[in-house]
């Protein structure tokens, strides 16, 4: 059975940190051509990063870094089936991290309404701005109630506390 | 022929679904019940889920003041006593638990419990009756707290506070619930509630599952449960209800969660989980 988490966000924002901090093996960069002719050319391809964790019992925790753009949102349904939950990473350094953050809510709109989310917005120490009851309002706009927190995600613990955070939400 | 297929889609024998609450047991123990309680399921001929108060059945330690067990219960329930010393009356298991005599003393309960029901009394949590009786009481001394937003940071600076937060996000919850799940004490639990109050960040439910739309005969199976169906009622499916409140969220396969805490290195949040 596969057991799956997904981390989204725009290019830069630390998926594969994110991932690499937690999975057990390095992290996979896969190349996959996109089949859906309506979206894009044939020959173009989307970036996935994959990671995973064995868990006691042998299944596998698999951890799914999603392509960034908006384009690939057909690829964000496909991997959103099943999954337990989403973790979006936001770099306030970008020019409107908020609306980034909207595109992701509105994109996993579906999975974050059946399992939970977590917000992680990175790169706050240099660039506080917006603060984080901004990224509370904008996801209360959007009906979404989730934490949203500053996170470093080159820092393992931090990831931990981001899917524990995301546990806890399942658990509850 | 029989097939796996044909054999996995013969028709099951359904069992009743009861439920249990714990109160009074020390941690270790609380859990230990109820990894039992799961390990014999296949056994049981009611199943056996946990909830945190309003149960079917109530499990108390033998160290729990008769006055707060009086004082705690709003309506008749068959109360089964687990310690060293036997109460004046009803039934009692001592610990260390032996997995026969749990099993011998759940059918048995649990045999009652479903007479109660099917005769309609007050002793069943799933009786007209009951269920109202006990809304009536949560509304009275356990209203629920649901989160209209998420709290300012400055409310969040401690590990503790950011976990009860995302209990609430999660769904509406009592006091008392919320400091089962946490493992918080009862006094942080309550200042938290106040904070979120005082910022306006969290609105009362009067009615308990009345009023937030989860139903009790869903509650989780464990103080850190890894399977649930949530429902929503339409008091609370407005167009403007935060998405936490969806009408449906996703089943997590039972034991899941804590293989993955496990192995992510992570203690059970709750010291009972």
């Amino acid at each position: 059975m596969e057991h799956k988490i997904l981390f989204t966000g725009t290019m830069g924002a630390g998926k594969t940190t994110a991932i690499a901090a937690v999975s057990e093996i390095a992290p996979v960069r896969t190349e996959v051509r996109n089949s859906d002719a309506s979206v894009a050319k044939a020959t173009t391809t989307v970036g996935l990063d994959y990671g995973e964790l064995t868990l006691d019992n042998g299944e596998k925790l698999r951890l799914y870094g999603t392509p960034g753009q908006i384009r690939f949102d057909f690829m964000w349904r496909i991997l959103a089936r099943g999954a337990l939950g989403l973790v979006i990473l936001v770099d306030n350094s970008r020019p409107d991290p908020l609306a980034d953050l909207a595109v992701y809510l509105d994109g996993f709109a579906e999975l974050i309404e059946k399992t939970a989310c977590v917000v992680a917005v990175g790169r706050m120490e240099t660039h506080p701005d917006p603060d984080l009851d901004a990224y509370a309002r904008r996801m209360q706009d959007k009906g979404v109630m989730c934490p949203v927190l500053p996170a470093n995600v080159t820092d393992p613990q931090q990831v931990v506390q981001l899917l524990e955070l995301l546990l806890i939400q399942l658990e509850a | 022929m029989t097939t796996p297929a044909a054999f996995a889609a013969s028709p099951r024998i359904r069992r009743p679904l009861l439920s249990y609450s714990v109160d009074g047991l020390p941690a270790r123990d609380e859990l230990l019940f109820k990894s039992l309680v799961r390990l014999l399921d296949h056994r049981t001929h009611q199943q056996w889920t946990w909830q945190v108060e309003d149960a079917d059945l109530r499990v108390v330690g033998d160290r729990v003041p008769a006055t707060a067990l009086d004082d705690a219960a709003d309506r008749p329930v068959p109360r089964l006593t687990l310690g060293e010393t036997p109460p004046p009356h009803g039934p009692f298991l001592r610990l260390p638990l032996h997995a026969d005599a749990l099993e011998v003393m759940l059918n048995r309960l649990g045999a009652m419990v479903v007479h109660a029901r099917e005769l309609g009394l007050p002793g069943s949590a799933l009786s007209p009756a009951s269920r109202d009786h006990s809304e009536r009481g949560r509304g009275a001394h356990g209203e629920e707290y649901r989160l209209l937003r998420w709290p300012a940071a400055a409310l969040l600076h401690t590990p503790m506070r950011m976990k009860l937060a995302a209990l609430l996000a999660s769904r509406p919850a009592s006091l008392h619930a919320l400091q089962q799940r946490s493992n918080a004490g009862a006094q942080e639990c309550a200042d938290f509630i106040a904070a979120l109050e005082h910022a306006g960040f969290v609105a009362r439910t009067g009615h308990g599952n009345a009023g937030t739309g989860f139903s009790a005969s869903h509650a989780p199976e464990s103080l850190w449960p890894d399977s649930q169906s949530l429902h929503v009622s339409e008091a609370s499916s407005g167009a403007d209800a935060p998405r936490t409140l969806a009408p449906t969220r996703a089943v997590v396969a039972p034991g899941l969660l804590a293989r993955i805490r496990n192995r992510l290195g992570l203690l059970s949040s709750g010291s009972k989980a």
